[in-house]
């Protein structure tokens, strides 16, 4: 379900499609520039992506009652600033 | 007056009752000794210390519950249960539904007899175990919200792949409460369908804090997660049933974070790698193009190999310059080998003369014309530019005088 979140995956599988198509099908020209260009396009998406995206955390949970709730959360809140727990972290 | 008689069968039913009544269901410490378990299952022996001794019963199925903390001879033990009268051999007995380990070396001793009894019940089976997602898009974390693991884990995760989402499940990873809401925690990361991949640590400990992880319904839960599961409790020395369980185990929560996603900077040479192997794949096709231009250039018609011919070096050198520009636009990031790609394939460009304002002279043969001498008044020329061509008839020929340079 989570698996087209970020479609990282499913743009490196056409990538791969593309530069094997590239080096080794006889397709016509036009076909193989227009590969090629959207296998340029696909290879800085990723790369963009890469060196640009911020990661992203989220608090998840579930009460005894069911109800889910989930908190959007920045890596700075996670400091193990208060020991209320008690874990000797 | 005379005393009443009673048979032995009253007076055993009577001490029963008496028992039953007085004494509710207890704990006993003991040392276990001369332990049978017989052929149905049941398990006798007998509590001893340096005063008495209790024979002890576990019927087979409070066996089977106890099966990993079955009690051996000379073993220190607790054992729960309601005393009664064995009536046949007039003696009283504990009838126990639980039994204990006492003691540091106990624990330890359970916790082997916990490991045997899963391991041959195939729960550390490698058959068992799940393939981690090669580029899982959300990565889940079930540790304390407080501890170090959760930052060492995100600090890896978003050095090597911030394109990923983290779902931190928080619990406590240690008390009594630790398994429970472990196992709740991976139940509804399970049922949200809401990671691609769980990883579930702390950050070190001693033996004793470890103890979640080798919990058994924590182990089971571990077991039976759809979502393959990481672990990562921190500890070099001692590995947990959680860690058997696992789909893959970790030393440190940093380390189970490197297991889950892939490295960034492979990722981008990976990706140079393709535009590089794409960008020679059309340089070859180009190419070989050209090569068929020249071929046709030689089996055509002049007429019909003029526009052939137009037609195609000007898709050609479109296409070359198409893909010049994307080369160009592939080149920021730091595509060296595609800018010098670039360069070499506008050098190669046979019109790319003419994109730049110049033209070429043909005679009627279609030989270009190199020098003003070979032209005489009244020639027809073919002037070909940018895009299209002049025919038109040379008015005069003024040569130029070598400059002696």
């Amino acid at each position: 379900m989570t698996e087209n979140e970020n479609g990282f995956e499913e743009k490196l599988k056409e990538l791969e499609a593309i530069v094997n198509r590239l080096e080794s099908a006889d397709q016509p020209l036009e076909e193989s520039l227009r590969d090629f260009e959207r296998g340029i396009e696909l290879a800085r998406e990723c790369s963009h992506a890469l060196n640009n995206m911020q990661l992203r955390i989220e608090q998840l949970t579930v009460s005894a009652e069911g109800e889910v709730l989930r908190t959007p959360m920045e890596p700075q809140e996670l400091n193990a600033d208060s020991g209320d727990r008690g874990e000797p972290e | 007056m005379e005393e009443p008689i009673y048979s032995v069968r009253q007076v055993t039913q009577a001490l029963q009752e008496l028992l039953e009544e007085a004494v509710p269901p207890l704990w006993v410490e003991g040392e276990v000794s001369n332990f049978r378990a017989s052929r149905a299952g049941h398990w006798y022996f007998t509590l001893i210390d340096a005063h008495a001794q209790l024979p002890v019963v576990m019927w087979r199925l409070a066996a089977m519950r106890n099966q990993h903390v079955r009690p051996e001879d000379g073993a220190l033990i607790r054992a729960r249960g309601a005393l009664n009268v064995y009536q046949q051999g007039g003696n009283y007995q504990l009838q126990a539904e639980r039994v204990l380990p006492v003691g540091k070396g106990a624990v330890v001793s359970a916790l082997e007899h916990l490991r045997e009894a899963l391991r041959k019940e195939g729960l550390f089976s490698e058959k068992r175990k799940k393939p981690l997602p090669p580029f899982p898009s959300v990565v889940g974390v079930i540790t304390s919200p407080r501890g170090a693991a959760v930052q060492d884990i995100l600090a890896i995760v978003g050095e090597r792949y911030p394109i990923a989402r983290v779902v931190l499940y928080p619990v406590v990873v240690q008390g009594e409460n630790a398994p429970r809401e472990i196992v709740h925690a991976l139940r509804m990361l399970n049922l949200l369908d809401a990671a691609d991949v769980v990883v579930i640590g702390r950050g070190g400990g001693s033996s004793e804090d470890l103890s979640a992880f080798n919990d058994e319904a924590v182990v089971r839960a571990v077991a039976e997660s759809r979502l393959p599961v990481v672990s990562a409790v921190g500890h070099e020395t001692d590995i947990t049933l959680t860690d058997l369980a696992a789909d893959a185990r970790a030393a440190t929560p940093s380390a189970a974070a490197e297991r889950v996603v892939p490295d960034k900077e492979a990722l981008l040479n990976e990706l140079d790698v393709c535009a590089g192997r794409m960008a020679k794949a059309m340089r070859r096709r180009i190419e070989s193009s050209r090569q068929k231009l020249a071929e046709l250039k030689r089996a055509v018609s002049p007429k019909r190999q003029r526009d052939a011919l137009q037609n195609r070096m000007q898709r050609v050198d479109e296409l070359a310059w198409r893909l010049e520009s994307a080369v160009k636009a592939q080149a920021l990031q730091k595509q060296n080998r595609l800018q010098t790609l670039a360069g070499t394939l506008n050098a190669l460009s046979p019109l790319a003369v003419l994109e730049r304002g110049y033209s070429v002279c043909f005679n009627e043969n279609g030989t270009p014309i190199r020098t003003a001498e070979t032209v005489k008044p009244g020639d027809p020329l073919r002037i070909k530019l940018r895009r299209g061509e002049i025919l038109a008839n040379a008015l005069a020929v003024r040569k130029e005088e070598d400059d002696g340079e």
